[in-house]
This record gives C-alpha cells, structure tokens and sequence, in this order.
C-alpha cells in the first residue's frame, strides 16, 4: 500500500547525512531536569511540614524570602545546609555531612557519602545500618516513625521504627537494587518482591502483588492506591490491580498522590494534577512559568511547586502553593538560581540531588 | 559500575545504534534536517530522564519514537509552524505543468504540507511501518484517530497533487482504510 510514498520517503531519508547527537549535552540536560524535579520534591516536604519561613536559613544575598507558608501546627520544615540541620528556626549541628535523609514522626534517617544510615531523635545520634553509597536511597511514612533502605550487599530491605526502637530485615531478591524500596504508608512497604512489585503488611508479611509484574518502577502508595511506572507511563491502581487512573504522561517520572490520594501530581517539567477517580486533569495556573512541578501536598487540595521562567541553570527557583480544583497559585518564595542549590543542600526526599 | 553508570553505558549505547534511524524519521515529520537534530535531542534527553524506568531497554525505541512525534506536533502547535505556507501548491494540476518540479518533489512538498498530526500519522504508518495500534500509542490517540488521520492525510495528498499526479503517485486503492 501506498508504495511510492514509501519509496519517496525512504529515498528522501537516505538523501540526508545527520550529524551524530550530542550525547554529554543530552545527559547533561537529562541529570539536570531529574536534579530539579527531585530538588522540586525536597523543597515540597519542607512546605508541607513547615508554616513557618521557608528559605531565610540559606538565602544568599541574591536571594529574598517573599512570605511564609504552610499549614499551622504541622512538623517544622527541615533541611540540611552542610553539616547544619534546620527544622523550622531551629539549627542543630549534625557533626557529619548527610547526602540523603528522610523524615518521621519520631525523628530523622540519614545517610552519609559513605552509606552508613544513621537515627537522629532528640540530638541522639545513632549507627542503624549501611547502604550502598553509590545508590543512596531512604523511603519513610512520616505519619509513622517507619524508614526504610536496601542494605548494602542487596540481601535486605530494612525497616527501622524509630518510634517503638526496632529494626528489622526482610529477605530481599537475589540483584535487589535500593531503587527497589518504593515506599512505606501505614505499616505497609511497597517494594520488589519475588515476582514483581508487592505490597507488603510488616506485620503479617502478607503480600498484595501489584499490577505490572517486573519492568515496572515502583512509585508511590497512599490510602490503598499504588502508582507504577512502565515505559508507557504512570498507572494508578488499587491493590487488587483495578487501574483508577490510566497512564497520561510518558515523560512524567513518578509523582505524588495527595494524602486522600484524590489528586495525583506526575513528577514532570509541566505541572500536572489529574483528579484520580475521574481522571480529569485539572488546571493549574502557574503564571506562565515555563518550568513547574508539584512536589508535594501540603493538604488535600494545596500542592506545593516548584517553578521558574525556564527550566535552565541560570533559572531562579520559586516555590509557589496552588490551590486545586481552584487552580490558582501563589508564590511563597524565591531560592536563587538551580545551580546555587544543588552543591550543599540536602532536602528530606531521601536521596540526594544529585543522586 | 554503579547503577547509574550502567544506565548511561546502555544509553550511549541505544543512541549510537539508533540515532541515525530516529533521524530520518524526525527528518520525515519537520521536514528540515537542523529542526529534526534538534527534535532528536530533545526526545533523546526525554529518553535518558525515562531510562531509569526503560528497564527493558527494547522498548526504549519505542519510547524515543513516540518523544520524537508528540514533541515535533507539540512544537508545531506552540510555534505556529502546523500549517506550512501552501501558496505555491494549491492547485495540484498546477503541480503537474511545473517542469522543474519532479514527481518525487510533487509528492514530498504535499506530504509537507499536510498538517503536523496527520504527517506523523502517515511516517508512522508507511515509513516505520508501525500497526495502526503501534501508530495510535507513538500519537498518544484512539486507534480510530489514526485511521482517520491517515485518511485525511492520503486524501489530502490526492487532493494536492491533483488527478494525473495523484493517479500516479497514490493510486486509489491506496485510500482504502481498515475498517
């Protein structure tokens, strides 16, 4: 069918010599999208947990907080600069520089450049584990004290509660990566099992297969809906594998499920929120920035952003809260350009950012 | 090697083996060779950022592929570029008495002619030779959008080339689409 249009077109390909593409600016620009997003969801857990000034502690002298933000009585916003932790006003200094650390309702994991995983609760500092340094990765519920990582030689997913003091070992597959360990939400991990991504009941060891068998990258869960990514996108579904809302953004990493899971952000350059149920996008005015992702919900219908005029270096890195469905946004802070955060600043997503 | 070397090694590697073919079929759907190098590497980076989650890297192909035909319509749309200026061809019996004017140009200035989804629709579909299942997920359509597209589009091409050439060029059973 239609042969000489193939053969026009053939013909008209062939005629034309390409230059080889550029491989070192494509990953250079690959990593620094992945940095900012992942720099985007750092700075949404402190907006979540914060309600009080956002950036003062780090700005530069280029730099201007604009107005705080955050819902009143949450956790204090925190984050590392150095070897300094800053939760909210209050800075304690760490003695040791963590790359990647995460949050719970008893304290903080944190993990060093050379993969020890340390408790910190009340100034106490703890050895609870090791980790691959090349790989560095901490998933945890902050509803509960529960963190988790891969230990170091792959053969354990490990799950500390920092509330009740335990840790413990779960066998992990044979080629465990620590990408492997998703999630935590309420007393269930969500992780690479034998056969395929699983969610597991900690305290039954009850596993619930997840839809997608392995090819899949495993991404959120909350409120008994999981997100799994595949090569066509992200897929919501319940555990009992009823997709709820189907793949709508290929170029989306993973995202972020609202702690209702009724709206779901896809970790993109665009800002997307989809109502989960109905699958409907809902738009959200970010001002014409050209670079925004929703980073993390600071309550059911707030989401937090991370936003520029462009997605370049040189950008200055906003944070903005925007209301959905209402889909109005307002900007909370100004960071400094993405290249100034990215040499000190550990932000509590557990994994660096330029993991 | 960590992780994230490895992926890099295997990302080099699909660019080398690839690249040239992911071209031609850029080249295909803008119609001009630095526009589609730099269509190319825009939907490589998409790629590399997906790689992560790529992890059976056969499939990486199709991911480009499909980077490569949303983002040349969505460049199209944003820039105002959908539509090229169709002056010169609007009457295709015209076409046909241009004596400096080959056969093959005839065809190749109406395929460019063609709106942006439509020429995607109609590369994917005769030149990567894709099914029409393959062509609706790269389109990010129902599978009854393409058979539509491509309709239009053949039409379209027959249209501009006019009786004689289209006759030729595109003969009338080549307008019949799967039901």
């Amino acid at each position: 069918m239609t042969e000489k249009l193939q053969t026009l077109m053939r013909e008209q390909a062939d005629a034309v010599d390409f230059a080889a593409p550029d491989l070192d600016t494509m990953i250079a620009a690959g990593d620094r999208r992945v940095r900012h997003r992942r720099l985007g969801a750092a700075g949404g857990i402190a907006a979540v947990a914060a309600g009080v000034v956002l950036v003062a502690p780090f700005l530069t002298s280029d730099q201007r907080a604009v107005e705080p933000t955050g819902p009143t009585g949450a956790a204090p916003i925190s984050w590392v600069d150095g070897t300094t932790l800053h939760e909210g006003a209050r800075t304690t200094d760490l003695e040791f520089r963590p790359r990647a650390y995460v949050r719970t309702a008893g304290g903080y994991v944190l993990a060093d450049g050379k993969g020890a995983v340390w408790s910190w609760q009340d100034g106490d500092r703890t050895l609870v584990g090791s980790t691959d340094a090349r790989d560095l990765r901490l998933v945890s519920d902050e509803e509960s004290g529960l963190a988790g990582w891969v230990s170091r030689d792959g053969s354990e997913y490990v799950v500390m509660d920092q509330l009740a003091g335990t840790i413990t070992g779960y066998d992990a597959p044979a080629g465990t990566q620590p990408g492997d360990f998703a999630a935590l939400d309420a007393g269930r991990a969500y992780w690479s099992g034998e056969n395929g991504p699983v969610v597991v009941d900690l305290e039954s060891l009850a596993e619930t297969p997840v839809h997608g068998g392995r090819g899949t990258y495993l991404g959120d869960l909350e409120d008994d809906l999981v997100a799994v990514s595949g090569d066509q996108g992200v897929v919501i579904e319940t555990l009992d594998g009823t997709t709820v809302l189907e793949p709508t953004n290929s170029y989306a990493d993973l995202g972020y499920l609202s702690p209702d899971a009724h709206y779901y952000t896809w970790d993109a350059d665009e800002l997307q929120v989809y109502d989960v149920r109905s699958g409907e996008r809902v738009s959200v005015d970010v001002g014409g920035r050209g670079f925004a992702t929703g980073f993390d919900w600071l309550g059911t219908g707030t989401l937090a952003v991370l936003a520029a005029a462009d997605a370049d270096d040189s950008s200055v890195a906003e944070l903005l809260v925007c209301e959905v469905p209402a889909g109005s946004c307002r900007q909370v802070a100004e960071l400094g350009p993405f290249d100034s955060l990215t040499d000190s600043l550990v932000l509590p997503v557990g994994i660096p950012i330029d993991g | 090697m960590t992780t994230k070397e490895r992926q890099r090694a295997e990302f080099a590697e699909f660019v080398s083996a690839r690249s040239a073919a992911l071209h031609r079929c850029a080249y295909l759907m803008v119609g001009e060779v630095g526009m589609a190098q730099d269509l190319v590497q825009e939907a490589l980076t998409k790629t590399y950022v997906a790689w992560p989650r790529l992890r059976d890297t056969a499939n990486a192909e199709a991911y480009a592929r499909k980077a490569i035909t949303t983002t040349a319509i969505s460049w199209f749309r944003r820039k105002s570029w959908g539509e090229r200026p169709t002056d010169r061809h609007e009457d295709g019996h015209r076409l046909g008495h241009e004596d400096h004017v080959t056969e093959r140009d005839w065809l190749w200035a109406a395929l460019l002619e063609l709106p942006a989804r439509q020429r995607a629709a109609v590369v994917l579909r005769y030149y990567e030779d894709l099914s029409e299942a393959q062509t609706a997920e790269a389109l990010g359509c129902a599978v009854g959008t393409v058979k539509s597209q491509v309709s239009a589009a053949l039409s379209k091409l027959r249209e501009r080339l006019g009786e004689d050439a289209s006759a030729d060029l595109l003969p009338l059973h080549d307008l019949v689409v799967t039901p």
